[in-house]
């Protein structure tokens, strides 16, 4: 899906990252420990299909889903569904702020933009919010 | 003190049990796990895993893109514009044809050798960036085709896409023009100035390090120029868009209009 269809999702050079939202999700919904596997297979993914250097996109996504996870434990009492959102779209700079450090440490050109990175985190956003809301519904009518 | 054991093997039980927990803690194992997988890759011994799974997805995914390709594609408004540039090409390969003829004469009379014809490898497109920035797509030829690593990728047309960046056993892995560690020797074709074409914001491309005082006109021509030798001179890039020029540096850039439509593309040629 993501190497195939999400590329016609694209508007203008932004194009949704599906593997990074379901994998940040996952990590808000169930935990670092619970999933750390699944997004570290979710990261050798992004690595097999990436023409970056192996490693740098996996390095990227662990960094950006630990991160969502220790945030989310210190505020997950307190705040509800928008702040989950919210740390999705962190999560997504994240993500592509690492990776950007990273190819520049690999004396590389920074692939993402300052506009990428803004209209790449609200496009997410967008994304990220059907899903949860899919998984929201698929859960109510569960317990229904 | 008889019985109880002495100090360093206390030190060293302690040590060995803060180190265990470290290791078992799940950030650490992936970042252990990925420093492992890297220098696996770097040794090449994950080539083989590779290339089995693109194997095993490769034809699943050429399906699903051209089913993505389609529906995504093409309205009637832009099949009756095709049929009508198809038309205006169709008249100037006749002419060029005409002028290749001549050339070639011409070249015979001086005793220049004929332009020697390229190797091409037919490629099918079967995905595009992960990352979801557009900037590569994966073909399905590789080493096993005579695809390697370094190879230049062309549309029909002599028209420059990109360049390979990773040949595995039967797929390839394509860096496009539009991506940021894409630069070009190229030349505006109607002038002969050289300079530097490189990703703009987005999918443009623009044309660096042209020397000051040169006239440049939109619409003109871009085309590789050989310098460097990493791509072969000729190869069409683009049309000048917009110069951009400003007194205090000291070359001139140019935004470039790519002939290729990055996100349409189905089939390509490798240059061998």
């Amino acid at each position: 899906m993501q190497t195939t269809v999400v590329p016609f999702l694209s508007v203008g050079e932004v194009a949704p990252n599906l593997v990074l939202i379901l994998a940040l999700i996952f990590v808000i919904l169930d935990g670092f420990k619970g999933v750390w596997l699944d997004v570290l297979l979710a990261g050798v993914f992004l690595d097999l299909f990436s023409v970056l250097p192996f490693g740098l996109a996996n390095l990227s996504l662990i960094g950006a889903a630990y991160g969502v996870d220790w945030l989310n434990n210190m505020i997950s009492l307190k705040f509800k569904f928008a702040v989950k959102i919210g740390l999705v779209v962190l999560g997504v700079s994240v993500f592509n702020l690492f990776l950007n450090l990273l190819l520049v440490l690999f004396k590389l050109e920074p692939i993402f933009s300052v506009g990428y990175l803004f209209w790449s985190a609200l496009y997410n956003l967008l994304i990220a919010l059907l899903i949860f809301n899919g998984i929201k519904k698929i859960f109510r009518k569960i317990q229904v | 003190m008889r019985g109880q054991p002495p100090f360093v093997v206390t030190g060293v039980v302690v040590i060995w049990g803060v180190m265990k927990k470290f290791f078992r803690h799940p950030f650490i194992l992936s970042l252990l796990i990925i420093a492992v997988a890297i220098f696996m890759n770097g040794q090449g011994w994950l080539e083989s895993p590779k290339n089995v799974f693109f194997q095993l997805t490769g034809s699943f995914q050429k399906i699903i893109y051209q089913i993505a390709q389609k529906i995504n594609g093409i309205t009637g408004e832009e099949n009756n514009n095709l049929r009508e540039e198809n038309a205006q090409l169709l008249g100037e390969v006749a002419f060029l044809k005409r002028v290749e003829q001549e050339n070639n004469f011409l070249r015979e009379q001086i005793g220049l050798s004929a332009n020697e014809e390229r190797e091409l490898i037919l490629a099918e497109v079967i995905g595009y960036d992960i990352l979801g920035s557009n900037r590569q797509f994966l073909i399905n030829k590789g080493k096993e085709d005579g695809v390697e690593e370094g190879m230049v990728v062309i549309s029909a047309g002599n028209l420059l896409v990109g360049q390979v960046i990773e040949a595995l056993g039967s797929f390839a892995k394509v860096r496009l023009l539009s991506d940021p560690n894409s630069k070009v020797n190229a030349l505006i074709q109607e002038s002969g100035i050289t300079g530097l074409v490189k990703s703009a914001q987005g999918l443009d491309l623009v044309i660096d390090l042209l020397p000051q005082g040169e006239e440049i006109n939109s619409g003109e021509t871009v085309i590789s120029s050989g310098l460097a030798g990493f791509f072969p001179p000729g190869l069409l890039i683009g049309q000048i868009q917009k110069v951009i020029s400003s007194d205090a540096r000291i070359s001139q850039t140019a935004k470039i209009k790519p002939v290729v439509d990055f996100m349409k593309l189905e089939r390509v040629f490798v240059i061998k």
